[in-house]
This record gives C-alpha cells, sequence and structure tokens, in this order.
C-alpha cells in the first residue's frame, strides 16, 4: 500500500463543481478538506499538512496574501488558483510570491479541474519524493560523515596506538640493550670492585642514589659487607646476624638498623635484592646467602622504574658476584692448598701418563721447570732408574722406590690419583723425600759397627802377637848380648830383632787406627801419618812400585791421626786396585806456602769423565756389589773438610790419576 | 837375690831369666798366676816380674791373694798400656810399671838392678 497522501485543501466556491469528499490518486483516496474563504483556510495552514492547495477565486484582495502564506507554511504542497479575473500582475505576483502552481481560467471544465488536480498531486508526490530522498540522503551523508569521522577516529587512534607502542617497543629494545651491555659488561668483571662499580655506575642515571652495598655469609658466623666508603671500596665483616630477606623489598626497619649499627651512620630508605649464590654455596655447603642494599631516596613514583631495573638485573649482577664469590674462594683455597704443598720439605710434583708434570709445589719447580719429571727433577733423558711411578700406573696402588740424584738419594712415594673407585689412575702424585742423609747415617753406622768389631778383633789379634813378639825381642836381644863373635849368627839375630820390632810397630799403628774416635786431635806430621799407613798396604801394594818422597817431616797440620791414616788408607788401597796391571804407586808430601800438599798418583786407567762429577757422592761405587759401600771417598771429603782442606783430583798423562789433599799446616806455638 | 818371673809366654821369661842370670841373679819362672802364688810363698824372691793378664789367676789377683805378707818388690808387665799404668799399678801394692812390648829388655833389667840395690 503506497503511504497515505495528506488531504488536499480546497478554498471557495465549489459550485457548479460537486465536490466529492475523496479524490482518487494513484490508487489511493486522498482526503479533499473543504474551506469556503481563505480566513477560514489559514488557520488550517498552520495545524495540517495538505498535499496541494486549490484556491478558487474568493476574494480578489486576499487570495495572493493566502497562496503566500501557504507557500510559507506547505512549501511542498502545490498551489492552483482558479479566478475569472486574472491580471497579468497578479499572475506575476502569485508565480513570484506564492510560487502558484497553475493558473486556471474560469470557466472551465470539471475534467481540467481534475486534470490540474491530479498533476498538482503528482508535483506534490514528486516534491514529497524528492524531500524525502533528500532528507534520506541527508541523514545518509549524516551518516557517512559519522562514520567517516568514527573511521578518522579509529585512523587517529590507531595512529596514536602505533606510534605509542613503537615508542613502547623502542623503550623496550633500549632497554634490553641497556641490560645486555650491562651483563657483557659485568661478563669481564673480576673484582666485587669491579662488579659493584658497573652497577654504582648505571644506578647514576636513578639520582637521589647510593652506593651499593653487598652483604654475605658463607657458613660461620662471619657477615661480609663489601661497601664504598666515600669512593673507595672497603670490606668489612661482623659477628652479628641478621636474617636476610628471601624477596626483593624495601628492607624492614630491624635491617635497616643492622646496616646502620654496622656502618656507624643513619641509613635513609634502601631497597634489598636477595642474591642467589649458586655456585657459592654449593661449595661452602649450601650455606652461602648475600643481599645487595641500595640507599636511596626515591619517592614512591620513581621506585617503578628502579625496581623494574633491579629486577632486570638481579639475575645477571647474582651470577656474577657468585662466580667472583666462587673465584676467590677457590683461589683462597688452592692459594692455602698451594702454601700447605710449598711449606712442605719435600719436592711434591703431580705428573700424568706421560710423565709430563702437571703441577709441583716450590720445592720441586723452583729446582727447574721442564716438561717430564725425569727431566725437571733428575735432568736425565728417560725414565730415572728405581722409578716407582709405573708400577703405581699399573696397580693403581701406592708404590714406592728409590732414585739418586745430584748424589742425594730420594725415597719416592707415588699415590695413583683415582677419580672414581676402580678407574685406572689419571695421574700420579710423587713425594719425594731426601733419605740421602738418614741412608748415609745408616750405611755409615753400619759400617763404624763392622769397623768397630774388626777393630776389636785386630786388637785381640795383635795383644795375641804382641806377647810372642815381646819375648821373641827380647830375647833376640838377649841372645845378641851374649853372642861375641861377629860371624854370621849375630848378623841374623840382628835381623830377627828388626823383624820383631817392625811386627810391633805394625800392630802398634794397627791397633791406634783401629781404636779409631777416642783418639784426639794432634800436631802431627803428615809424612809420620804416611808411614805409619803403608805397613798396612803392602800386601795391597805387592804387585806395583812403590815410590815414596815425604818432604814435610818439619811441618806440622792438626788432625786426628787416625782419621787421616784413613783418608790415606783409602786411597791408597783405590789407588792400587785400580791398577789392573802391575803399575807405579807415587806417594810424595811437599810444603806450599802454609799449605801441605799430598799427591798419591797411580798409572792406572784414570777416572772415566762420566761419573767424575759423581766420584764424591755417598754410595757411588764401581765396585761390585758387597765389594764396596760407596762411602770410603765421600768420607775421605768430609774427613779432609774437618781438617779445613781440600781434596781433588784429576786424570793425569800419559795415564792415571792423581789425588791432591792439601791441608793447612800449624804447629803447636 | 832371687827374682821371680810370672808370665805364661815362654819367650818373655826365658829372656828375663836369661838376662838376669847373666848379671848374677837367682832366678825362679813361674808359668801361670797360681804357680807364682805359690813359688812367691815358698821362696820368698826379692822381686817379682808379674804379667797382668795370664790364664787362670791374673797378675792382679795374685797381688791381691798375697797381700801383706809381701815382702818383695813387684814390677807389673802389661800389654793392655791403655788399661793400666803406672799409678794403677802402684795402687795394686806394685812398685813398677812396665808396658809391653819392651823397647830394649836391657833398660828393663837395669831398672830391676836399681831397684834391687
Amino acid at each position: 500500500m503506497p503511504n497515505k497522501l495528506d488531504p488536499i485543501l480546497w478554498v471557495g466556491n465549489v459550485s457548479p463543481i460537486r465536490l466529492p469528499h475523496f479524490f482518487p490518486f494513484q490508487k489511493r483516496e486522498v482526503e479533499i478538506v473543504f474551506r469556503a474563504s481563505c480566513a477560514e483556510a489559514l488557520s488550517l495552514l498552520k495545524t495540517q499538512k495538505f498535499s496541494s492547495i486549490l484556491v478558487q477565486d474568493p476574494r480578489a484582495e486576499d487570495r495572493l496574501e493566502f497562496l503566500v502564506q501557504a507557500r510559507l507554511y506547505q512549501p511542498i504542497a502545490p498551489r492552483i488558483l482558479i479566478a475569472e479575473d486574472l491580471s497579468e500582475q497578479e499572475v506575476r505576483e502569485g508565480i513570484n510570491k506564492a510560487q502558484v502552481f497553475r493558473f486556471m481560467r474560469w470557466p472551465l471544465s470539471e475534467r481540467e479541474v481534475w486534470a490540474q488536480l491530479e498533476s498538482a498531486l503528482q508535483k506534490h508526490s514528486m516534491y514529497l519524493s524528492r524531500s524525502l530522498l533528500l532528507r534520506e540522503s541527508s541523514h545518509q551523508n549524516k551518516q557517512l560523515e559519522a562514520l567517516t569521522h568514527s573511521l578518522e577516529g579509529m585512523v587517529e587512534e590507531r595512529t596514536q596506538f602505533i606510534e605509542l607502542s613503537h615508542n613502547e617497543e623502542s623503550e623496550k629494545l633500549n632497554r634490553e640493550r641497556l641490560l645486555v651491555r650491562f651483563i657483557k659488561d659485568l661478563g669481564t668483571q673480576n673484582s666485587f670492585e669491579d662488579i659493584l662499580g658497573v652497577l654504582r655506575k648505571e644506578l647514576r642515571k636513578f639520582h637521589k642514589m647510593g652506593d651499593p652495598i653487598l652483604a654475605y655469609r658463607l657458613g660461620g658466623g662471619k657477615t661480609f659487607f663489601l661497601s664504598f666508603h666515600s669512593g673507595h671500596f672497603n670490606q668489612t665483616d661482623t659477628l652479628s646476624y641478621f636474617e636476610f630477606p628471601k624477596t626483593a623489598e624495601v628492607p624492614s626497619p630491624e635491617l635497616i638498623r643492622y646496616f646502620a649499627n654496622h656502618f656507624g651512620r643513619p641509613f635513609i630508605r634502601a631497597y634489598a635484592v636477595p642474591l642467589e649464590l649458586r655456585l657459592t654455596s654449593h661449595l661452602v655447603g649450601d650455606e652461602g646467602e648475600a643481599i645487595l642494599c641500595i640507599e636511596n631516596s626515591l619517592s614512591d613514583k620513581e621506585m617503578t622504574p628502579f625496581i623494574d631495573f633491579m629486577t632486570d638485573r638481579m639475575r645477571p649482577l647474582s651470577m656474577a658476584l657468585d662466580r667472583v664469590l666462587l673465584e676467590s674462594q677457590l683461589s683462597s683455597f688452592s692459594y692455602r692448598w698451594e702454601k700447605t704443598f710449598d711449606g712442605m720439605r719435600d719436592p711434591v710434583a703431580i705428573v700424568d701418563l706421560e710423565y709430563n708434570v702437571v703441577r709441583a709445589n716450590r720445592k720441586f719447580s723452583d729446582k727447574f721447570f721442564q716438561q717430564k719429571c725425569f727431566e725437571s727433577f733428575a735432568h736425565k733423558k728417560s725414565q730415572c732408574e728405581g722409578c716407582p711411578v709405573p708400577t703405581a700406573l699399573k696397580e693403581g696402588v701406592t708404590a714406592s722406590g728409590q732414585i739418586q740424584v745430584d748424589g742425594r738419594v730420594y725415597q719416592v712415594h707415588s699415590y695413583p690419583v683415582l677419580l672414581e673407585h676402580g678407574a685406572r689412575p689419571t695421574n700420579i702424585v710423587n713425594q719425594y723425600v731426601d733419605i740421602t742423609q738418614s741412608r748415609e747415617l745408616y750405611l755409615r753406622m753400619l759400617q763404624n759397627e763392622k769397623m768397630g768389631a774388626i777393630g776389636m778383633l785386630a786388637g785381640n789379634i795383635a795383644h795375641e802377637l804382641n806377647n810372642p813378639l815381646t819375648g821373641l825381642r827380647a830375647l833376640t836381644q838377649v841372645l845378641l848380648q851374649e853372642v861375641t863373635d861377629e860371624g854370621n849368627l849375630r848378623a841374623d839375630l840382628i835381623e830377627i830383632e828388626k823383624a820383631t820390632a817392625r811386627s810391633q810397630r805394625i800392630i802398634k799403628n794397627l791397633l791406634d787406627f783401629s781404636k779409631g774416635e777416642d783418639q784426639p786431635s794432634e800436631y802431627i806430621s803428615v809424612d809420620e801419618v804416611i808411614e805409619r799407613t803403608l805397613p798396612m798396604l803392602k800386601s795391597a801394594l805387592r804387585q806395583h812400585r812403590l815410590e815414596v818422597d815425604l818432604k814435610t817431616l818439619g811441618h806440622s797440620v792438626f788432625v786426628e791421626p787416625h782419621l787421616l791414616q784413613q783418608v790415606v788408607f783409602n786411597l791408597i788401597n783405590n789407588a792400587c786396585q785400580a791398577m789392573k796391571d802391575p803399575g807405579r804407586l807415587r806417594v810424595e808430601t811437599e810444603v806450599r806456602a802454609n799449605q801441605v800438599l799430598i799427591r798419591i798418583e797411580d798409572t792406572g786407567p784414570g777416572i772415566p769423565e762420566d761419573i767424575q762429577r759423581r766420584i764424591f757422592e755417598p754410595f757411588f761405587t764401581t765396585k761390585k756389589e758387597g765389594h764396596g759401600t760407596g762411602l770410603g771417598l765421600s768420607m775421605s771429603k768430609s774427613i779432609i773438610e774437618k781438617f779445613g782442606g781440600t781434596i781433588q783430583f784429576q786424570n793425569v798423562e800419559p795415564q792415571g790419576c792423581c789425588f791432591t789433599i792439601v791441608l793447612p799446616t800449624k804447629s803447636s806455638e | 837375690m832371687k827374682v821371680l818371673i810370672v808370665d805364661d809366654e815362654t819367650l818373655v821369661r826365658r829372656s828375663l831369666s836369661r838376662a838376669l842370670k847373666s848379671k848374677g841373679y837367682e832366678v825362679q819362672e813361674a808359668v801361670n798366676g797360681t804357680e807364682g802364688l805359690q813359688l812367691w810363698r815358698s821362696w820368698h824372691p826379692d822381686l817379682v816380674f808379674l804379667d797382668v793378664l795370664m790364664p787362670g789367676m791374673t797378675g792382679p789377683e795374685v797381688l791381691k791373694e798375697i797381700g801383706n805378707d809381701n815382702k818383695a818388690k813387684v814390677i807389673l808387665m802389661s800389654a793392655f798400656s791403655g788399661e793400666h799404668n803406672m799409678q794403677t799399678a802402684q795402687q795394686m801394692g806394685a812398685s813398677h810399671f812396665v808396658p809391653k812390648p819392651f823397647e830394649d829388655i836391657f833398660a828393663v833389667v837395669k831398672m830391676a838392678e836399681d831397684m834391687l840395690v
């Protein structure tokens, strides 16, 4: 159903037209409202809407005025004027002022009226629809405008949002960049001071910031504080205890007081961050804890970014401080170990499977430091004889052995390092105990005991021999007295007397020699000592030619004669043993300035160069096992040095060796 | 003058005895301490040469045994000169001490002669 149209207003005389109540228009019934005069109709204009207004010749003077009003009030209702008299001016005014749709001259047919009315209604419809359209379009326009507005708003909002998020993004990026730099900075620091210094530098951007204070405990009753005191790094500690907070927080007044008490100054607001000491804690038995306390006077508003800042940095700080703490702990541990090992009297070295020295204490490495233990310690090209390392490696148990280095004898204890029970050793710890002296003492004791026994035996034998010799000599002397002739008997008796006299002298010397120790030093000429000694060497010298040239009889030295005798005995005995073939032994003495020289020279093969350095070493011997203690020359050397002298040797041309003893002359005056 | 020689060494006894006899002394020999003690008591010598170390009774033991009965002068002889000397010999009741071995037997005989004068 099309919309209902407003009624038609008909003003004026209707005759002769019979006016229906409705006018059919486009399948609709349009009501016709009738009013006789303009004055009557005028009020309707203001209250009711009309689809068209038709004025039929009321009084000429007010019809135009009414139409103007009608135009004013009902602009879209087409106006039709039916009049008998229509001046040109009236038509012009009608058009201009009232915009009359149609002028019709009366009389006219009814059909013409209806036709005009129809077209007026059409016009109205058109107006109506146009105005509807206009309204619609203007509404749409408004909607569009609103949409545009909202879109613009959204765009604006979006733009703002994007800008905002961009800022946020870059801020976040910046924050992360700063954090990364912080972490990087921390990574290169190796001391508390440097780490706290990095943090301190970072904290400067907040202003109103105190210096960070690190407090930590590692078990035990002590709490350590690391702080900056007027710009200088400071370490202090206390025995008083206060429980550290477990979360980052503005610390309780009690904790503040704890800090204030320790540092002896008032503390303003602070912020405390607990640090996780995972590694260090592990090392000290899960008892490590630490907090970082940062004094500040930030307002609540300023606090938030600071807390964010600290939250970001808490973990890297923890890790860095943990690392440094661990390092300091470890290095103090290892320092202590190092000192312990360095303090040991014995050289200690840790070697690997290839004998490379991994670590060594000062005693070991101060000597030499090379790759292999046998190079650095024994300076040999290969493994030392008697080295227990192979056994320790093979068996995985502690092994011991003796090695000789530079005339020292070391008892080497090799302790295998087993990382796991039942595993093969990865390293060997070698402890080198210098047993030279104790071994020397032991062997010397053995020697002394042997010598003591021999001495006692010799003493007994000498005494047993002395008795018959005394009788023999005495009887010979008596017989010589009784024999009167100058014949063979007397000469023979003289020879017997001499032989017994010599035998007695030898026995006396032997007794003196074997009695040893008890004899005190005395002023004696070395010639006398040599003369006393030579008869005891008769058998050794049997196959060699002996040349003796003694020239120091008037000069004495201050020695224990039996010891000097022992040295001379040793040297001559060695010389005789060195000469496998019959040779020549020369013993000579001479005085040079205030020294006495004893030279003992043989024609043996000389001393090979490779053992020359070692012949005075105790236990060094070229004789077969059981045939020499290796103590002879070393004892000779120490005896001569005890008397303030020296003993040296050199090989001589064409062959042989010459030992020279130099002793200072001393006279009893 | 009677001289008793107590020594287990034959050659010592014989040499002393010959030397003394040639000087005109009456000499008796004993081969050990026990025999020496008997002769000393029975024969009453004027001088006794007494060895320290002998099998059986030693010289000092003989001296101790004879004690105050002794009228003779005693010369103690020893090869262990470190153990005995003039002082210890005199403490034991001897008049003189001679270390063995002798350098010259006639020096010893001369000493004995001097003692008997």
